[in-house]
């Protein structure tokens, strides 16, 4: 019983993080701009809204390549 | 590696394309001539009136691109860029002039 | 308005011409502390970072594209240009603009440190690699230049510890950043008769400054003597392709073994020492045998990695670029693709970004919709499970046949890409001219910390891959895979009730022509994501397709070898030379081209050509075989 709970609880967010890693950027963006707005109401989570939700923010709004790429893709003798 | 010569009209009789110069051939730019597209750009990577180049290989056939030095720095130039590179040849042998003399070409090795 | 003096930090911005060294500058200045984003509205990288200074105030440093002039050719220059005009919205206008000058090049350097200072904005020169053109018999009289240019004049060396602290001790003597914004430049293309104004006062800096051509090494003019000789330099190009290809494979092959050996007893302990039950199939079968199968690939990406990023940085690859420029001519394409196709071969996502040094759009265009054609490193595991399943180890003349067929793959995603960019090019090719017109630096090295840092962020991105999104769906793939379970009068493999199974008999009408069976039909689906996911999903697959649960963790591969018939592995092989199976790739693709359009197009061509590829292959090696 506790083994089909946990397994159910894994693949669950395996579902979810898989969802949210192939969402379209523009969509996932939205998301957590709208998490940041929630979350502004709670004292309780400006810590974490501080540490991680606002540099997430604004990584996202950056190239965003799925873990895939290099930080700086030209070649060295074109930067 | 620069010699002060007038910054004269480009198509002075005398002058050759760049495109036409062999491989190891050293010349002078005289001038841009051509597709105007093309000359901001190569004014920037320093083809201007009084600079020193070399040829330093060509592809074959037709020397489509070439490679040349420059200023220190080497580029690769299409047939087409070349051409609009208006130069006099400068042959070792031949009696160099005293302003040229002094700076040398651009590809001297030590 | 008072804002204290120390509250708002001193905007500073680099500028100067590809290869100066100027972003080995920005790293020294900023260290980690750098943070990579977009130009709004475009797909240029704007790279700016942190920098404390003593006073408290603190620097922002932005690292601007390089270009050889403010007359723009390429999207990247363009950026420069905008942000020095603060054309941009939220890029004001830089306080301090830092023209970073290879001090061996000086001449190319400060004809573009001219037409910046033409802006009026406040400068300083930054002479990079004083210790280089030491070396090389340069001797700069930075007083006098400074003297005669009219703005400070400092050494940096960029490479070295505290070879910026010059820069910044005078940056921070550059006085409170102005309360008020700076105003825009007033700024008009460069005429001819700016250019030649410039140029006299080009010849009398330099003359000033005693600047005398570079001491040669006479290795390098005898070194690009063969590699850019028409026949010897296409040879070794040839050569040097043909090592790097060869390495990959033979190299790896022990590594692997050994992460292939480890992941099989990982999950034969899992079963024999866990209960029986969801919990230990989910890790056995969709864990270890998902994600693991494609974890074994790990040496492979470390050694194609090393290779291309030492290729990066000695210097060759402009001089592949003018090689191969005629060649590529003949299909449209310019040598500059060069560059941008051979890292697709890594990842067509760098590859596709490199395409921002292409001038002319539709070239440009071109280049990104052949850029996934190339073998990139995802599909290295679906090649070498198939291969090493499918193609028996026999010798043909000297070498071995495993290693022809891979190599067939690979000339088969170039030579199929260059077939696509001459199709494009007579539908579709643009009339205006795309110039060559490409620097070619001088050689160095490759710096050994660069490239452990360089690799080290590669396995880091590997590693997360496969234990995020990969591992993600194949925990997927399990449970879509295990339920529902069949009730007991149900005789076939319990997989083929599960949802999952369900799925690939339904595709499997699609793909029958293709001679797929149920197992790939299934497979392809979170292949969709990425490439290797294909290979954890057949992993998953067919560790719950094993008749019993004695067969604990059977390696994939004879399990392929004993039921797939050799036209369905090459019709697979076909398939995946073509394939778009990589979302992030169409994501990317949708970035750069700012439309749905060309990733839509891009799928569909793909897609096509790997059904028919794959029903033709399938076709002909089952009449033949």
């Amino acid at each position: 019983m506790l083994q089909q709970l946990l397994v159910g609880l894994i693949v669950i967010a395996a579902a979810g993080f898989a969802v949210w890693k192939l969402m379209p950027a523009r969509r996932r963006l939205q998301l957590l701009m709208g998490l940041d707005a929630w979350s502004a109401h709670r004292p309780a989570l400006a810590g974490w809204r501080q540490r991680s939700l606002k540099p997430r923010i604004a990584r996202a709004a950056g190239s965003g390549c799925d873990g895939c790429a290099a930080r700086d893709p030209r070649p060295p003798h074109l930067r | 590696m620069i010699s002060h010569l007038p910054s004269s009209d480009t198509l002075t009789p005398g002058t050759l394309a760049l495109s036409e110069l062999r491989r190891g051939e050293k010349a002078v730019v005289m001038g841009l001539a051509g597709d105007e597209s093309l000359l901001p750009r190569l004014r920037d990577l320093g083809f201007v009136p009084g600079m020193h180049c070399e040829v330093t290989a060509r592809m074959w056939p037709g020397g489509d691109p070439m490679v040349v030095r420059i200023g220190g720095s080497t580029f690769a130039l299409r047939r087409v860029e070349a051409a609009a590179i208006r130069v006099l040849q400068v042959r070792e042998r031949d009696a160099v002039p005293a302003t040229l003399a002094r700076e040398g070409t651009s590809a001297a090795t030590a | 308005m008072d804002a204290p003096v120390a509250s708002k930090p001193l905007r500073v911005a680099l500028v100067g011409v590809p290869n100066c060294g100027k972003t080995a500058l920005f790293n020294r200045l900023t260290g980690s502390r750098q943070k990579v984003a977009n130009y709004p509205g475009v797909t240029v990288e704007r790279r700016e970072g942190e920098r404390a200074t003593a006073d408290g105030r603190g620097l922002r440093v932005l690292d601007l594209p390089g270009t050889y002039g403010l007359t723009p050719t390429t999207l990247d220059e363009a950026i420069t240009r905008d942000v020095l005009l603060g054309r941009l919205a939220d890029t004001p206008v830089p306080d301090v603009v830092v023209c970073v000058v290879d001090a061996v090049h000086l001449p190319i350097g400060l004809r573009l440190a001219l037409e910046v200072k033409r802006l009026g904005l406040p400068m300083i020169l930054a002479l990079n690699r004083m210790d280089m053109a030491r070396r090389r018999g340069v001797s700069i009289d930075m007083e006098r230049l400074a003297a005669e240019l009219g703005t400070p004049v400092v050494p940096t060396v960029a490479v070295k510890r505290g070879g910026a602290d010059q820069l910044v001790a005078l940056l921070e003597r550059a006085g409170p950043a102005p309360n008020r914004t700076v105003s825009a430049p007033a700024w008009h293309e460069t005429t001819a008769e700016d250019a030649e104004q410039m140029q006299s006062d080009l010849r009398g800096l330099l003359a000033v400054a005693g600047y005398g051509p570079p001491r040669e090494n006479p290795w390098f003019g005898r070194l690009d003597a063969v590699l850019l000789h028409p026949v010897s330099g296409l040879l070794l190009l040839a050569l040097v392709l043909f090592v790097i290809f060869q390495a990959v494979f033979s190299w790896a092959a022990a590594p692997m073994d050994w992460i292939d050996a480890s992941m099989a007893s990982a999950g034969e302990w899992v079963l024999t020492h866990m209960p029986e039950g969801p919990l230990s199939s989910l890790l056995a079968h969709g864990v270890i045998a998902g994600a693991g199968a494609v974890l074994v690939f790990l040496p492979q990406i470390i050694i194609l990695f090393f290779f291309i990023l030492v290729l990066e940085d000695s210097g060759y690859l402009p001089r592949a670029a003018y090689l191969l420029d005629r060649l590529m001519g003949w299909v449209g394409l310019s040598g500059r693709a060069f560059i941008p196709l051979l890292s697709s071969h890594a990842c067509a996502i760098p590859g596709i970004m490199a395409t921002r040094t292409i001038p002319n759009w539709r070239d440009r265009l071109r280049v990104i919709m052949i850029a996934p054609l190339m073998t990139c490193s995802a599909r290295l595991p679906v090649y070498s499970l198939l291969i090493a399943a499918l193609i028996p180890r026999q010798d043909v003349g000297p070498f071995n046949l495993q290693g022809l067929v891979m190599f067939g793959l690979y000339a088969a995603g170039i030579v199929s890409a260059l077939l696509v960019a001459y199709v494009m090019k007579h539908i579709a090719g643009s009339r205006q001219y795309s110039p060559l017109m490409l620097e070619l630096p001088d050689f160095q090295w490759p710096h050994a910390g660069n490239l452990l840092l360089g690799l080290w962020e590669r396995v880091k991105i590997f590693l997360s891959r496969v234990g995020g999104i990969i591992l993600a769906l194949m925990i997927v793939l399990w449970f879509l895979a295990s339920y529902p379970e069949p009730p007991p009068e149900f005789t076939g493999p319990a997989i083929q009730y599960s949802y999952a199974g369900r799925l690939g008999a339904l595709l499997q009408h699609v793909f029958a022509p293709l001679g797929f069976n149920w197992q790939i039909s299934i497979a392809l689906v979170p292949g969709l994501a990425a490439r290797e996911v294909a290979v954890g999903a057949l992993g998953t697959v067919y560790a719950l397709s094993a008749a019993s649960d004695d067969d604990v963790a059977s390696k994939l591969e004879p399990l392929i070898a004993a039921e797939w018939s050799l036209a369905t592995g090459c019709a697979l092989l076909a398939w995946y030379v073509f394939a778009p199976q990589c979302l992030s790739t169409l994501a990317v693709v949708k970035r750069e081209t700012n439309s749905w359009k060309y990733p839509l197009i891009m799928a569909g061509y793909l897609f096509a050509l790997a059904y028919i590829a794959a029903f033709i292959t399938f076709r002909v090696v089952n009449t033949w075989s």
